[in-house]
Parts: structure tokens; C-alpha cells; sequence
């Protein structure tokens, strides 16, 4: 190659570079982030977005202060353009302001799987406050609002959440706000109407709670969120008659834009109820508007018979919170009180309904009484004071059993509900008439520790049971053996050959030895005991043991020899002994086999 | 003599000690009983927790706990005891009417429990603290193992019928034991302790809260991961939520 050519060498340098681009590892991180937009109002939010090239990463978002941060999900793409492939994740958060002003996205530290650490640049975001002429201009607005901003301790009151649109809108993701301080109940129906701002008509969807201030002082709803996703038309062709049948982003082709929205926080004193004033009728606990009547079922009973007196408290507030009434019921009558019946409904206004409390009234004396007044205190919200509702007094006669006007007492018993001739009582369920818990445990024995045992100390504890079974049984199976004869003239013909061996035994005794360790060796076979064989029967036991008849044959002579060697009297010399001995040791060991 | 002395006044001391060493928990215990009856539940609260953290593992200090929780009003930690010592004593009258009743105060209605068949047909498993359930299962062991033993010596007095049944009962027991290791170890409880809980679908404070779950409600706890639970409330509400605001049981 010749270098000196300038042409040659910017080829060589480009190629070069190429390369070299080609050859940068795929993963290599880059992190940015985004915004939407870096101007807009307190209502509006600001769409931030984190894009980390190369892979995942983790985005800590603590550091913003100024917005409240709502995940929008995270998407990845991986792509291979020229054979190189590249991966990329985008992180998405509404960041909906705190406040109006200048305010900061501080710079986020972005860790990436690899464990580096990157860090995006600040963006500064200006934000105004939205201007009350702006909501004609806008195709989609919320608002909330309550019906009661300086509400007493238990009086109710509601939330409202409307979402205004010009333009449709579908998948709407509704965060409520956060009722601390409030019990809430959400008003199941949802409203739709239509309304027109500035000559511009709004479809309109309204979303109501019912809330219940649970203490005083200055509370605050928090602000209530709105996701949903804007169908843009695209105008792909011109306006005609089917356009209305079609307008539908299934139809349309529309583009869907995801938009955030949020309602301001609604501030709300909640007063304390003022000093109750009525001492002569007790405060039962009510808030609201409310009325009371009373009524008997029958204005004459006999004695023994029953009529029900019904009272009824009725209006709107917390009205599920009314307890029985006091009602004066002369001594006359046993009371039996029914189960009260509730019909509470919740709706646009809130909690409204009834509850009618029933007692049975038995007549046990014969006269004529007045039942009442029944009278219930509640705190009326209209007036900000307290009020009585009351009930006129019910005259009642109970006529004696006799009929003949003279007063007659009876007792009244539990009693069988099928006993002939008595007065049939309705049976009530047994309810708990006040709720406590039992009380605590005072033996010390609570102190010990009662664990249960660790899955090795149980399996061990386990294990130990057959552990010792089998113990047993080897045990047993060696001391069975033992006592085996067989086992026994074994291990007596097998110490007598061994004695028979050692040098400087008499040849009395090594005859003795032989002869010993021959008859063991046959009788073990047998399995008895015994100390002396004829060589019948030798040969019978062995026969009887399926031995080989050679070898029946060879101890039988070998017994024989032992015997006339024994018995003969005469000295045997080292070869002589050495060969019987030899011969005996052969013939137990085949006899062993 | 003198060293007879020595010796005498030794044990006397280290007795003592040892009294005094033994008396200290039991003295704590008395001075928690002690507040609740008089209503001071946040010193019988430090007592019995103190209690608790040493080391003492007992149903009926955890059943006092869960009370002196719940009369101070904090439905959430006293669920997360009350449960707790169901585990260990849950045939305890007592600790299962104040757990209804505690359980009656929570907001949320309560989660679907396991299929009441089931319960029906292992009722043993659920009445039976695990303790019982191991020392029943090594007994009957050790009664099956005996009556091998005695067949081998004198098989009138170990009938086949009465193996066979000590063996079924050793292997049903024994593998409720099991399985009640395996719970322990796999499956993961937990009480929500706060009066409010956000369930998000991230492991951000930020992320989409999906439900809100309220004080004594129970929770599975499937994984853990940066200080987040992923919990299952039912088969369809999943989510992930604060360590902190959870008590596993």
C-alpha cells in the first residue's frame, strides 16, 4: 500500500471510524428527561419524562418537592439498526404543581442495571394560576366543591366532583381525594347533564360523596385526580351526513392524547356542637333534621295480651345513629323491645330515611294509663341550636281478664311457646346489650416461652422412635443367636480345633480336642446339643442334612480313627497328629460349607 | 470450717442472684397487669412489648398484648397480636371472642377464608396449635414404634388393628406438622397496623394507589422488595405497599 497516498489514507481514517463506531458496546446508558410543556396552571400537569438509553434503570423522583408525582408507567424499545442493537426505557410521571410560580424539576439520579449512576439536568416550569375566563377555552375541565364549608361536628355534607367536556374522552381513571377527618360514602348513582359556558355546550358528569366530619377544627379534602384519554379527530377526509354515525373513535381513527387533571384543595372548619341546653331530655346524638311519631297498635288489651307501640324517627343526617327513646311506660306493662328497622338511604343530599323502634307492651295490671310523652332531642343544623321533637302522650286501658271492670294482677313467665293457655311471646334472638373484651390473662405461666420445635429437632424426635426399634430387634437377633445350639456346637468345634493346635498337648487330650471339635461340628449342623456321636449316628445326621455321601463317608472314617486312636492307647507321632489334625480341620470346614 | 462457710454463703448469694434474675420478668409482667386494670395502657403497653421483645414466646402474652392495644384504641397493632397468638393458643376462648370482636371494629370486609370444607375435613390443623400438632405426631410415633417392640416379644398384646390406626393417625399428624413448616416458612401473613393504607402499583410512594386497605385488615404477603411488600388482599387485588405500615404476623 502505498501510504503516501492522501485519498488512500481518508478512506483507511473513515473505515476506521466506522468500525470503531460499530464496536460501541450496545448497552451504553445515556439518560434525558422531558417535559411537555414548562409553562402551565396550578390545575394543569406537567408530563416529565426520563428516558434511559441502553437498558432500565431506577429514577429517584424524591427530590421533587414543588408537584405531587403520579406514575404514569414505564414503556421500552429495543431496536437493531446496521446489526447493532439499542435499548432504551422511558419513564413517564404527571407532575401536577403545588403551587403557582417559578418552579424546579431538580436534577434526578437515575441508577441504571449496570449500577451507574447518572443524573438529569433541572427544568424549570412557570405556573400560573388558572384565570376564571379560561374554562370556555378549554375543552375538558374539573371541579369539586362542597355544600358546606363551615360545617358543626356530625353534620353532613357532601362533595361534589363534576368533570366538564366539550370534546369525548374514554378510559377516565378517577382518583378520589383523601376524606381525612371525614367518613365518606360515595353516592352510587352518577349524574350526566349537559350545560353551556360561554355559549360552548359541556357534557357533564358529576360524582357526589356524603361526608361526616368525625372531628373539629380545620380540615382539608385533598385534590382529586382525573386521568382519562382525549379523542382527537384526525381530519382525514370532509365533513358528511354518515359523520355522526361514525363519530366514534372506534369508527374515527381518532388519536387518543392522554391527559391528567386535578381539582384544588377544598379547606373546611368544622365547628364544635354548642353546650347542650336541654337538660330535662338527654342529647341523643343526632345532627340534622328530623321528626318523631309514636303510635300504639291497640288503645285497649286485656291483661296478658300484648299491643306494640311504634316510634318513629324520620329526616335526614345520622339518622342510623338513633338509639330507643325514652318513653314513660307505666309499671303496669312488661316492655319487650324488637330489633330496631332501619330504611336509611344515601343520595345527592345525603343520609335520609327512617328508623322505627318497636316494644311489645304486655299487660300485667288492669287500669287505665297514658304512655309518654316520647320526646328525643337532635341538633338542628338549619337553626345552629338544639331542639325536642316529641310525640303526644297515648292513653291505653288495660281491661281486666275478668271483664267485670275489677282490677286482676297476673305474673308473666318465660314459658314453652306451645304450652296451652298461656300468652305466646315472640322469642328474641339474644343480642349483646353493651361490647367489651374479656379480660387480660394474670398467670404467670405467660411467661414461659412455647415454641414449637425446629423441623430438624421434630425429624430427630421422629427418627429417635424407629431408631430404637431397631436396636431392639439387632438386640435381640444377636442374643437369639447366642443361645442357638447350632450356633453354640459351632463355636465349640471351632475353640476345640483350637486347642487341639497348640504344641505340648498330650495326645490324650489333642484326641479329645479333634473328637470334640468333629462331633460340634456334625451336632451344630443338626442344631442340638451333645457330647458324643456313633458314627451311624454321624452318617444319619449327615445324611439327614443332604451332606454329600464322599463326605459322609470321610468323617465317618475319620470318626472311627479318632475313636481307635482314642481309645487304642497308643502314642501318636508329630506326623501322625499333624496329618489327623489337618484331616479333621479339612472335614469341618467342608462340613461348614 | 471455714471453707464449709465459704461455700454456704456462695450458693446464698448466687441463689439470690438467680431469684432476683428470675423475679425481673415476672415483676414486669405484674406491673403491666398492674396498668391495664388501672387504665394506664401505654405503660402496660411498653411492659408487655419490653416482654415480648426479650424473647418470650407465649399465646397469653401475646393475648394481653392485642388487649392493651385495642383499649388504647389501636385496632391495627392489636389484630397483628391477637393473630399472632391464635397461632399459638387457638382453641383460647377468650382470645377468640376479643379477636371477633376486634375483627368486627375493622373497616374492610374481611378477606375470603380457605374453602370451609377444607376446614371441615383438616379441622385437626386449625383447632390444634402447631406445637400440639408435633408433640401429638411424635407421641403417636413413639406408641407405633412401642407396639412394633411389644409384637416382637408378645404379638397378643400389639393387635394389628391398633398398629395399623396409631400408624395412620402418626403419618396424618406428621404431615400436618410438615405442612404447618412449610406455612410458616412460605406463606406469610400480615396485618395492616396504620389507620389507612394506600396499596400502589409501585414501589414509589408516588405510584397509582389501586386500593386503600384500613387498620387490622389481613394480607398475604407474597414478596418483599425496597422497603415494599407486594401483598394479595383477594385473588384480584394485588398491589405493593410501605414495610412500615404492615405487622407480619
Amino acid at each position: 500500500m502505498d501510504l503516501g497516498n492522501s485519498s488512500s489514507m481518508k478512506h483507511l481514517a473513515t473505515a476506521l471510524f466506522l468500525i470503531l463506531i460499530i464496536s460501541l458496546p450496545a448497552g451504553a446508558a445515556d439518560v434525558q428527561a422531558t417535559v411537555d410543556r414548562t409553562q402551565t396552571t396550578v390545575n394543569e400537569p406537567v408530563i416529565l419524562s426520563v428516558t434511559v438509553k441502553g437498558g432500565a434503570g431506577d429514577v429517584d423522583i424524591s427530590p421533587i418537592k414543588d408537584f405531587r408525582v403520579m406514575s404514569r408507567g414505564t414503556s421500552t424499545s429495543l431496536r437493531v439498526v446496521n446489526g447493532t442493537m439499542s435499548r432504551q426505557a422511558v419513564y413517564t410521571y404527571a407532575l401536577f404543581p403545588f403551587r403557582s410560580g417559578r418552579l424546579n424539576i431538580p436534577a434526578l439520579d437515575v441508577t441504571n442495571g449496570d449500577g451507574n449512576a447518572f443524573r438529569t439536568r433541572q427544568i424549570s416550569i412557570q405556573v400560573t394560576d388558572q384565570p376564571a375566563h379560561a374554562e370556555a377555552s378549554r375543552d375538558v375541565f374539573v371541579k369539586a366543591f362542597v355544600s358546606e364549608a363551615e360545617p358543626y361536628q356530625g353534620q353532613q355534607l357532601t362533595y361534589t366532583f363534576r368533570v366538564y367536556a366539550a370534546v369525548s374522552f374514554q378510559s377516565a381513571r378517577f382518583q378520589q381525594p383523601d376524606f381525612k377527618g371525614f367518613s365518606s360514602k360515595e353516592v352510587e348513582e352518577r349524574k350526566k347533564f349537559t350545560t353551556v359556558i360561554s355559549g360552548r355546550e359541556y357534557n357533564v358528569v358529576e360524582l357526589v360523596f356524603v361526608l361526616v366530619p368525625l372531628k373539629t377544627g380545620e380540615l382539608t379534602i385533598g385534590p382529586a385526580t382525573l386521568e382519562l384519554d382525549l379523542v382527537r379527530r384526525t381530519n382525514r377526509r370532509r365533513s358528511s351526513t354518515f359523520d355522526s354515525i361514525f363519530d366514534d373513535p372506534f369508527f374515527s381513527r381518532g388519536r387518543l392524547e392522554q391527559r391528567s387533571f386535578q381539582t384544588r384543595a377544598l379547606p373546611v372548619r368544622v365547628k364544635p356542637l354548642p353546650d347542650y341546653d336541654l337538660g330535662n331530655v338527654a342529647f341523643s346524638g343526632l345532627v340534622g333534621a328530623f321528626s318523631l311519631t309514636a303510635e300504639l297498635e291497640a288503645a285497649s288489651v286485656r291483661v296478658g295480651d300484648s299491643t306494640t307501640l311504634t316510634v318513629t324517627v324520620e329526616g335526614s343526617g345520622n339518622i342510623m345513629d338513633a338509639s330507643y327513646p325514652d318513653v314513660t311506660i307505666p309499671s303496669a306493662f312488661k316492655v319487650y323491645q324488637d330489633t330496631p328497622e332501619e330504611a336509611v338511604t344515601v343520595g345527592p343530599e345525603g343520609f335520609s330515611g327512617k328508623k322505627i323502634f318497636r316494644s311489645a307492651l304486655v299487660a300485667v295490671k288492669g287500669g287505665r294509663f297514658t304512655l309518654g310523652p316520647v320526646e328525643m332531642s337532635y341538633f338542628d343544623t338549619s337553626t345552629g341550636g338544639y331542639r325536642i321533637m316529641s310525640a303526644d302522650s297515648l292513653p291505653l286501658v288495660a281491661e281486666a281478664v275478668g271483664g267485670d271492670g275489677a282490677s286482676e294482677d297476673i305474673q308473666v313467665f318465660s314459658a314453652p311457646a306451645d304450652q296451652p293457655g298461656l300468652p305466646q311471646f315472640k322469642k328474641n334472638k339474644v343480642e349483646f346489650t353493651g361490647r367489651d373484651i374479656l379480660p387480660v390473662k394474670e398467670e404467670l405461666d405467660a411467661l414461659e416461652t412455647r415454641g414449637s420445635l425446629s423441623p430438624l429437632t421434630f425429624i430427630i424426635i421422629l427418627m429417635a422412635a424407629p431408631v430404637c426399634f431397631f436396636a431392639i430387634r439387632v438386640v435381640g437377633y444377636l442374643t437369639r443367636k447366642s443361645t442357638d445350639p447350632g450356633h453354640l456346637m459351632a463355636e465349640r468345634s471351632a475353640q476345640s480345633l483350637k486347642l487341639a493346635n497348640h504344641a505340648g498337648v498330650a495326645d490324650s487330650d489333642f484326641l479329645g480336642h479333634i473328637y470334640l471339635a468333629l462331633i460340634s461340628a456334625i451336632l451344630s449342623l443338626n442344631g442340638t446339643h451333645g457330647e458324643s456321636l456313633t458314627c451311624v449316628e454321624a452318617r444319619q445326621i449327615l445324611s439327614e442334612r443332604g451332606v454329600p455321601e464322599s463326605i459322609i463317608e470321610s468323617a465317618s472314617v475319620l470318626l472311627a480313627k479318632i475313636e481307635s486312636s482314642k481309645y487304642g492307647g497308643g502314642r501318636l507321632n508329630a506326623d501322625d497328629r499333624s496329618a489327623l489334625f489337618e484331616e479333621t480341620r479339612q472335614l469341618i470346614g467342608e462340613l461348614g460349607r | 470450717m471455714r471453707i464449709l462457710h465459704s461455700i454456704a454463703l456462695f450458693i446464698l448469694v448466687t441463689g439470690w442472684v438467680g431469684t432476683a434474675a428470675g423475679d425481673e420478668p415476672a415483676r414486669l409482667f405484674l406491673n403491666g397487669i398492674q396498668a391495664y386494670n388501672e387504665g394506664d395502657y401505654e405503660a402496660a403497653i411498653d411492659t408487655f412489648t419490653r416482654l415480648a421483645d426479650s424473647g418470650v414466646k407465649n399465646g397469653k402474652l401475646y393475648y394481653n398484648l392485642g388487649n392493651t392495644f385495642l383499649k388504647s384504641g389501636d385496632i391495627g397493632p392489636a389484630v397483628l397480636w391477637y393473630e399472632r397468638a391464635q397461632r399459638l393458643i387457638p382453641d383460647d376462648p377468650d382470645l377468640n371472642f376479643n379477636l371477633t370482636y376486634a375483627r368486627s371494629l375493622i373497616e374492610d370486609d374481611p378477606e375470603k377464608q380457605g374453602a370451609p370444607i377444607l376446614r371441615i375435613l383438616f379441622f385437626w390443623k386449625y383447632i390444634l396449635s402447631a406445637a400440639t400438632i408435633q408433640w401429638i405426631a411424635v407421641s403417636l410415633n413413639f406408641m407405633f414404634w412401642g407396639l412394633m417392640a411389644v409384637r416382637l416379644f408378645h404379638p397378643r398384646f400389639s393387635p394389628p388393628s391398633v398398629r395399623y390406626a396409631t400408624l395412620g393417625l402418626t403419618i396424618i399428624f406428621s404431615l400436618t406438622a410438615f405442612f404447618n413448616y412449610y406455612e410458616m416458612k412460605y406463606v406469610r401473613e400480615a396485618v395492616v397496623l396504620h389507620e389507612k393504607a394506600s396499596v400502589r402499583s409501585g414501589l414509589t410512594p408516588d405510584s397509582t394507589e389501586l386500593f386503600v386497605l384500613h387498620a387490622g385488615t389481613k394480607v398475604r404477603v407474597d414478596k418483599e422488595n425496597s422497603g415494599f411488600f407486594r401483598i394479595r388482599f383477594t385473588d384480584d387485588k394485588i398491589g405493593w405497599i410501605a414495610k412500615a405500615e404492615l405487622g407480619v404476623i
